[in-house]
């Protein structure tokens, strides 16, 4: 078992095997309750929602269908039960944009290496255009749970996308 | 993969330090490297995590709720009541559906003869059957284990009778609602509580399903004997009838909890 | 009366005209005691008996101190038992964890997070903890009849009453279950059915012999390997003076009553004893010397 692929364990764990749902568990736990910190300071809210996420994934694990990599299925839960915590009730806010220094001279360059230009010019962008850009592409939400998240109208998160595209693409050119 | 986490962007991160872009990088490369994954997990606090871990455990066990579950808490039954009465065979959506369907055929009739006969000889003879239909106690798996226990057969057999009991009779009511005559009376009620205790004190003599069929029997051959031979229609539902119905149950429940200890050994 | 104790005096039961229990005395204390016997003698009759489970149709019995046949006594021993049946049934659509989790309830645990420890504490005492989740119908029969000892240690009981636990267990899934038996934590009083000497012997510190009906022996099995003492012999051939004689291993024969001639004195053993006591019953497992 320590050595099955991510998905022979989600196929172990929609028969029920609970070792299976551990040792999911190990290898996912960590960067799921990191990458959730980077957008909700309330460690409280982070341990429930990684808490759910994985219930989520045992009682759905038969509906994993092995399209894609098992670690983006679980971001995908995740990420929408702490979107539905936002919902439900008044929270400190989503961290978006800026939550440090701006990023080193080193960091762009390693940056460069696996994005080229691409980092740069994201780096350009508004922060208001930047966080549309994390929640859909980076976090994978639909334009509406975007809107419900960042806290604005679907069609300012519609016009923000189309807006962005267009200035990635001069940059670019 | 061109390019790994190193110790320095992996502490800037947990600590929350890093920006937007590299943090994008970082994380959607994370999604497709499990060494990277392991780095992260181990700048993560274990015990968290393993506290985490127990309080999942936890709810594991629970599985879902089944919905009667879910429905019984809501009304205000225990949890664990709710949770012994939602595996019961019966209390469940099967059951509902199709004595709302009888019901609802009851209706029709009713409106078809012109007299809400059909739905009141009815609507007292749905608890009947779903007592049947859920304490069968010669086909319960877990028969002789239950009786072993100290809530036993009698306690489990009273839990499960109410049950029935309060589930046909929001579905009778409901469907009433379909007949204008009896709208809001409830004439089938009381017969419906004797017909069920009838039926409970038959089964410690005979088979359930048996005691089922005689008390139906009863029933149906006394209305129709009382619409023959009455001057008055609907005799059987009248005030008289009604406070009849009434002493026969109390007593009836009295002589069903002298005979409990036929439910409690085989 | 002690309270740790089961207490038969003079109990009879019968169904119509066969005699399932006849004037049966029997006391029971701590540690295991089997219940050794053929098809029909009347193991599971008493059992469900002392299991409260069946009323007995004459005599008196007493469990824990207390009288089943009264009401508040028999609810407050069954807080204190744990009845394994012959044949558990099982809702198949459950998994094992719901199974044991309805019988916790059915023993009056209502509080959920105690239910829970309590329940994952005896899937493991049977080692059925990775199965957990899984349906009652995707398990194996040996698993279900682990499953079926789990619930029977819900809360700890004093009594525990396992009838044929063993029955169609292959010899490592029997040894197994002796080991959890003999390693039960809380000391309670077990009374164990079986028709396999073997049992026995592995297991139980006392054993009571029971045929139609009727109580053969009891005491140390080794006592009742004494009993065949002098009767059980070994010699080449059949003989049809003995009153039972079968082929051993190394192509001799063993007899037991009168010795057939030329035949060599032999060391009774417990199946030895039974057999002797019972009339030779094809279901007792032979053992070879």
């Amino acid at each position: 078992m320590r050595n099955a692929s991510n998905q022979q364990l989600v196929s172990s764990i929609a028969e029920g095997d609970a070792g299976a749902l551990r040792v999911l568990y190990e290898r996912h736990a960590g960067w799921l309750i990191a990458r959730l910190t980077r957008r909700c300071a309330d460690q409280a809210i982070v341990d429930e929602v990684v808490q759910d996420t994985f219930l989520a994934v045992w009682r759905g694990a038969r509906r994993y269908r092995g399209e894609g990599e098992v670690a983006a299925w679980i971001w995908g839960i995740g990420i929408r039960r702490l979107l539905d915590r936002f919902r439900r009730r008044r929270v400190p806010e989503w961290r978006s944009g800026d939550a440090g220094s701006e990023p080193s001279a080193e960091e762009l360059v390693l940056l460069g290496i696996e994005h080229g230009d691409l980092a740069g010019a994201l780096d350009r962008l508004s922060p208001e255009l930047r966080s549309v850009i994390s929640a859909t592409v980076l976090d994978g939400l639909t334009t509406s749970e975007a809107a419900a998240l960042l806290g604005i109208p679907s069609g300012t998160v519609k016009s923000r996308l189309v807006r962005a595209r267009r200035e990635l693409r001069e940059a670019l050119t | 993969m061109t390019w790994h986490i190193d110790d320095r962007m992996l502490a800037l991160y947990l600590d929350g330090r890093m920006s937007d872009v590299p943090a994008f990088s970082l994380e959607t490369h994370v999604l497709a490297c499990a060494d990277c994954r392991r780095k992260v997990a181990d700048g993560v606090d274990s015990q968290r995590e393993e506290q985490i871990w127990q309080r999942l455990l936890d709810s594991l066990g629970q599985s879902e709720l089944r919905p009667g579950e879910r429905f019984l808490s809501g009304l205000g039954v225990p949890a664990h009541v709710a949770r012994l009465l939602a595996l019961t065979p019966s209390v469940g959506l099967s059951w509902v559906l199709s004595v709302a369907a009888a019901l609802a055929f009851a209706v029709f009739a009713s409106h078809g003869l012109g007299g809400p006969m059909p739905f009141l000889v009815l609507a007292p003879l749905i608890p009947v059957l779903g007592v049947v239909v859920s304490y069968q106690r010669r086909l319960d798996p877990l028969y002789e284990i239950g009786i072993a226990s100290p809530v036993g057969g009698f306690r489990l057999m009273l839990m499960r009778a109410t049950a029935v009991l309060m589930a046909s009779i929001v579905v009778a009511a409901v469907a009433s609602l379909g007949i204008p005559e009896i709208r809001f009376s409830a004439v089938w009620l009381l017969p419906a509580l004797f017909l069920t205790v009838l039926t409970l004190i038959l089964s410690t003599v005979m088979q359930t399903a048996s005691a089922a069929v005689v008390a139906s029997a009863i029933w149906v051959g006394g209305v129709i004997t009382a619409e023959v031979v009455a001057s008055e229609p609907y005799i059987v539902f009248g005030a008289t009838a009604q406070l009849v119905f009434a002493v026969l149950a109390v007593l009836l429940m009295a002589g069903l909890i002298g005979r409990r200890d036929s439910f409690e050994v085989i | 009366m002690q309270d740790t104790t089961i207490e038969f005096s003079s109990v009879d039961k019968r169904y119509g005209q066969v005699r399932a229990l006849d004037s049966v005395d029997l006391e029971v204390g701590r540690g295991i005691t089997g219940l050794l016997g053929p098809n029909g003698a009347g193991k599971t009759t008493l059992i469900r008996i002392a299991a409260t489970v069946l009323a007995p149709g004459g005599g008196r019995v007493s469990l824990l101190g207390r009288d089943p046949a009264e009401g508040g006594g028999r609810i407050e021993i069954r807080r204190r038992l744990g009845y394994m049946p012959q044949e558990p049934g099982f809702y198949r659509n459950f998994t094992a964890f719901e199974f044991v989790d309805y019988v916790a309830i059915l023993k009056e645990t209502a509080d959920r997070r105690e239910r829970s420890e309590e329940v994952r504490r005896v899937l493991g005492v049977v080692e059925l903890t990775d199965m957990a989740h899984k349906k009652i119908k995707a398990l194996s029969g040996g698993m279900r009849r682990r499953l079926a000892l789990a619930q029977a240690l819900i809360g700890r009981p004093e009594l525990l009453l396992l009838d044929e636990p063993t029955a169609g267990l292959d010899p490592e899934q029997r040894l197994r279950f002796r080991e959890t038996i003999s390693q039960l934590a809380n000391d309670p009083i077990v009374l164990l059915s079986t028709h396999q000497t073997e049992d026995v012997m592995a297991l139980c510190d006392r054993v009571v012999v029971l045929s139609a009906g009727a109580v053969r022996f009891d005491g140390a099995p080794k006592a009742l390997a004494e009993t065949a003492s002098g009767r059980v012999w070994i010699g080449a051939d059949q003989d049809s003076r003995a009153a039972l004689s079968w082929r051993m291993g190394d192509g001799r024969f063993r007899h037991i009553g009168e010795p057939p001639s030329g035949a060599a004195p032999a060391e009774p053993t417990i199946d030895d004893a039974y057999l002797l006591m019972v009339g030779g019953t094809p279901d007792v497992q032979q053992v070879t010397p």
